[in-house]
């Protein structure tokens, strides 16, 4: 079917109240800078943004096997645990959503083998000797078994859980090359085994561990994937957003773009943009923290289990308690009792006692709003989300001090990326000076505060959603706002002590 | 573009990324150490876990599980050469002293790089001056000097040891002294097994030896190298196995050995007592090593002070362990 086939409806009047608030705040980045669009929509786009991230990540692994032990000198140390986690916590998620996803070398090995091509989009049934390996989805044509991914399994609790157990064993693969080379190299090899069985990026969406926080705190972000016009996509045939086209592939997030109203499982891959028939998708740029529905206790534990990773590696990295980073490092230190103390204390936090002293919050609210027409669960969900920009501000805060930190060891593997003596930009020598030390602190301060107002904004704002009155409200939300408060004078107490 | 052609170009971009990527850095690597024709160079790395300057490549991989050899390396009188300096894990510290070279703080992940033309033949030692670990001890190596054009060992212009060529090929790994998860029982029972605790604990063995055979080189130094401690009962003037058993009681029953002095065990418990006390104050206090020839380096190693880390009571632990290290000879 051409892409002409349907015409492009126009917007009814009935829908022109939904469509402003959907677009409030919004700024059609597409129409604001056309040629962002043939960039976007070019077949060569993904493929020039993942390439060079390709090749830097061969090199990573390369170094965390030849190169130095000395984790503070091996590129793969540096640049994935420092640089790259604070452009993607700092920088990325913030202001491009999971743009990252977009340029993400882990399923890049699997996605070449389930399309059979790199820039070009596929249609049709394979012929001549791959036909038999081939399968036709939607318009495309995908290699491999293509199998749906269990329903059962659609959720990201096993993003939840490996996240927490990879991040268990932190103390190893944040000092080790070796160990990140593992950890790193294992993905890419599940990634590419789950797109050969699965269909599409199930992978990403269910299981790889990064993109499960991603998701979460993608909801935050200043920049959405969305579709201009709900009503063109309604009355649109051919859905090659969803189904793909002879111009592209049909979301590989299996996302149906025009229902699309939150970041969380959008990669921004902006594969819609270029299928849609109707230059119906575009790029928006948003106030910050403009999704808050939590729709579901795996969302709610994601949150709670990133609040307690980020007390824990603040506490272990940035405290004065060598002992606890002993325990943390038990395969070195030998501290195999504080290990099972720091594992127990840290899943048991995690996974009971941060709900539980959440849940215990909202439940307090509720009974003291004594509203009987707001469940449980749908406060203790809308209360969650503040956990969303609240729990992003931590990790800003924590991981700007390491860089500050350690940047110096940046300069350094960027002249001397194995550690072998090199010396290629002239920096290979700097010593080891933090930036701001003595500052750096309030700079935290003012993170975890402009963290708490979000918290506390949206907070509110879901709380004026549930109950009419105001005062209602303030009374269902007053004891998760006093929790909230607590929590950000624990982190301030935390870095400024 | 051909939907065929893009994707043959993306291939070989893809292909010939990686590639790059994995081999790219070995070719430069190479190009950068190969060996000026005029120079010969030696890359010596300084593994605190096992004990060695080795000239083999040390890579993040090898580091977890392999073990590492000693490097022996050779050059050629009169003939350039780069020393390329480097830690694979610690700070160490370069000294061939023979040869006028370090000490050089090498620090992990960086290179330093030593450029000298050997002008004598021989074998020189060369080791680490920084207490870099258990294992500290073994970190000692061998430099040959050859003749011009020749493949053959040279009589050695120092007498090296061949003990020492012993300790080189050692498992260092396999000893119990470099295990990094060793633990040494806080409290034994007997007074020497305490002391035996507290010798390898502050390891005193990275320099005197373990169980106290004898030191590393210290280059300068009247007493060079640094004292065996076996012998400690010789010094100790007691020479009969009973002397020996009555101070080791005495050590056990924690009794005075000044209240001892009004009456005297043996016949020379007064020399012996006098011995004790200044062992006891080399303990506590330190000593700096002299000068053997006064316009020469300092000696790299000193006696540290370790009264702030020691008891009294521990420091007459550490004495009664070395007097039991004592071997009498067979009649």
């Amino acid at each position: 079917m051409s892409q002409q086939s349907c015409a492009k409806p126009e917007p009814s009047g009935m829908k022109q109240q939904v469509l402003d608030s959907k677009t409030k705040g919004r700024i059609d980045l597409l129409r604001r800078f056309p040629a962002l669009g043939p960039v976007l929509k070019h077949r060569w786009f993904q493929f020039a943004l993942i390439f060079p991230n390709l090749v830097l990540f061969a090199l990573f692994l390369v170094a965390g096997i030849y190169g130095t032990p000395v984790g503070n000198r091996n590129i793969i140390i540096v640049f994935v645990w420092i640089v790259w986690w604070f452009l993607l916590i700092a920088l990325m998620v913030p202001f491009a959503s999971r743009i990252w996803c977009a340029m993400c070398p882990f399923p890049f090995i699997g996605e070449w083998a389930q399309r059979g091509a790199l820039v070009s989009a596929k249609v049709g049934k394979a012929v001549g000797r791959w036909s038999g390996l081939s399968r036709v989805i939607g318009k495309n044509r995908y290699f491999g078994f293509n199998i749906r991914w269990p329903k059962a399994l659609s959720n990201i609790w096993m993003q939840n859980i490996g996240f927490l157990g990879l991040c268990t064993f932190s103390a190893l693969f944040l000092t080790r090359p070796i160990i990140s080379t593992w950890v790193l190299g294992s993905l890419v090899v599940l990634a590419t085994v789950l797109h050969v069985i699965f269909r599409q990026r199930a992978f990403c969406n269910y299981v790889c561990p990064v993109s499960g926080f991603l998701s979460l705190y993608s909801m935050t972000s200043k920049l959405e994937v969305r579709s201009r016009d709900s009503d063109v996509c309604l009355k649109c045939k051919t859905k090659s957003c969803l189904a793909g086209s002879e111009t592209g592939w049909g979301c590989p997030w299996s996302m149906y773009p025009s229902k699309m109203d939150r970041n969380n499982y959008c990669g921004v891959c902006t594969e819609c943009i270029t299928t849609c028939p109707h230059d119906n998708m575009t790029i928006n740029l948003r106030p910050f923290g403009s999704d808050t529905k939590m729709k579901g206790y795996d969302e709610a534990w994601k949150a709670f289990i990133m609040l307690t990773l980020v007390a824990t590696y603040s506490v272990l990295y940035l405290g004065p308690w060598g002992f606890l980073r002993d325990w943390a490092n038990a395969p070195e230190s030998n501290e195999w009792g504080g290990f099972g103390v720091y594992v127990s204390f840290m899943w048991t936090t995690a996974l009971l006692f941060v709900p539980g002293v959440f849940a215990l919050a909202a439940w307090a609210g509720g009974k003291w709003a004594k509203s009987e027409t707001v469940s449980f669960k749908k406060q203790f969900l809308a209360f969650a989300y503040t956990l969303v920009p609240f729990g992003l501000l931590i990790w800003i805060a924590f991981s700007t001090v390491l860089v500050f930190t350690n940047w110096s060891y940046i300069a350094n593997v960027v002249s001397d990326p194995f550690g072998w003596g090199w010396d290629l930009f002239g920096t290979g020598s700097v010593e080891w000076r933090p930036f701001m030390s003595e500052y750096v602190v309030f700079l935290q301060m003012v993170l975890v505060a402009v963290g708490l107002y979000f918290a506390l904004k949206s907070g509110w704002k879901a709380a004026l959603g549930l109950h009419e009155q105001p005062k209602v409200a303030l009374r269902a939300f007053l004891p998760t706002g006093f929790l909230l408060s607590a929590l950000a004078i624990l982190f301030i107490v935390l870095y400024a002590g | 573009m051909k939907t065929t052609t893009s994707e043959i170009i993306a291939s070989v971009l893809v292909v010939g990324g990686l590639a790059a990527a994995i081999f790219l850095p070995f070719v430069y690597e190479k190009y950068r150490l190969a060996p000026n024709t005029a120079e010969q160079t030696i890359v010596l790395t300084g593994i605190a876990t096992n004990g060695v300057w080795t000239d083999e490549d040390v890579t993040a991989v090898g580091y977890e599980g392999h073990v590492y050899s000693a490097a022996k390396p050779r050059v050629e009188v009169g003939k350039p050469v780069v020393l390329r300096l480097r830690s694979a894990d610690v700070v160490h510290s370069f000294y061939l002293p023979e040869l006028g070279l370090g000490p050089a703080e090498v620090y992990p992940g960086h290179e330093v790089v030593l450029r000298f033309i050997p002008k004598i033949t021989g074998v020189f030692e060369f080791y680490c001056t920084t207490l870099c670990g258990n294992c500290h001890y073994f970190m000692r190596g061998l430099l040959e000097v050859v003749g011009p054009g020749s493949g053959e060992k040279v009589p050695s212009y120092l007498d090296v040891a061949s003990s020492q060529e012993e300790t080189l090929a050692q498992d260092t790994k396999a000893l119990p002294v470099c295990d990094h998860d060793h633990e040494f029982s806080p409290l034994p029972d007997r007074v020497v097994e305490r002391g035996a605790a507290l010798f390898s604990s502050l390891s005193c063995y990275t320099c005197h030896g373990v169980d106290g055979v004898g030191g590393i080189k210290n280059f300068n130094a009247t007493t060079n190298p640094v004292p065996s401690l076996d012998i400690a009962a010789e010094r100790l003037i007691l020479f009969e196995p009973e002397e020996i058993a009555t101070v080791m009681n005495m050590f056990e029953e924690g009794k005075s050995f000044e209240a001892a002095l009004k009456k005297p065990p043996f016949e020379a418990y007064g020399e012996f007592h006098e011995q004790l006390e200044l062992y006891r104050k080399t303990i506590r206090e330190g000593i700096t090593a002299q000068k053997k020839d006064p316009n020469g380096v300092a000696p790299p190693l000193n006696m540290p002070v370790w009264r702030d880390h020691v008891t009294d009571e521990q420091v007459d632990e550490i004495i009664a362990y070395l007097l039991s290290l004592y071997k009498f000879e067979e009649d």
